[in-house]
């Protein structure tokens, strides 16, 4: 048969006396607390009060960091985008220059297919026969 | 040319590099305003008190 331990009824009010005491005090912080409140006053007076905990401190200078960063991060932003921009404009030069080129190009093979025929040196000079050349301003500008 | 391209491609990087700081800057900061005005609101209400809980004052 189990034996069972003695039961210890005076354990059992100590408990219930903690209990009593945790709660009568909690009930005098909240009474206390409550009798510590203040007459409202002005939402923007209490805010500037507000600013002076340490909780509202260290919230603003998040803040003025973050502002910082942003700041700093907008000024790189407006140095790269004048950057690309002028690499971007090197490029439509660039492209534009090749362009042009080429255009040059294909109106020389037209007004050779108009003319065709052998040089005077025997040679076949028709636009078949004729190896397409880049002048040293256009290699560079390709490279 | 080709550098000019590749010049073009890594600024174009940096340049969404720092659109995404900016906006995480942003984010932040609009973050820090809120907790900061939540805050605000819950010391306010703690440190004064309500007058709808006041007391009604007793008519004769």
């Amino acid at each position: 048969m189990q034996e069972w331990e003695d039961y210890d009824e005076q354990n059992d009010e100590e408990i219930q006396k903690a209990e009593e005491q945790a709660m009568i005090a909690k009930m005098q912080r909240a009474s206390k607390q409550k009798g510590d409140k203040r007459q409202k006053i002005d939402k923007n007076v209490a805010f500037a009060e507000y600013k002076q905990t340490e909780e509202a401190k260290a919230l603003e200078e998040t803040i003025i960091q973050c502002r910082r960063d942003l700041t700093n991060s907008r000024e790189e932003l407006k140095r790269k985008t004048e950057s690309i921009n002028l690499i971007k404009a090197e490029i439509d030069q660039a492209r534009n220059f090749l362009e042009a080129k080429a255009a040059k190009k294909h109106e020389s093979a037209i007004h050779a297919a108009k003319d065709p025929g052998f040089s005077s040196g025997g040679f076949d000079d028709s636009p078949d026969h004729r190896a397409e050349m880049i002048d040293e301003e256009e290699l560079a500008m390709i490279k | 040319m080709k550098d000019l391209k590749k010049n073009y491609r890594e600024s174009f990087t940096a340049i969404k590099e720092h659109k995404s700081a900016i906006n995480f800057s942003q984010q932040a900061i609009d973050n820090a305003k809120q907790q900061l005005v939540a805050s605000y609101e819950q010391w306010y209400e703690e440190t004064f008190e309500d007058p709808v809980l006041k007391e009604a004052p007793k008519t004769a």
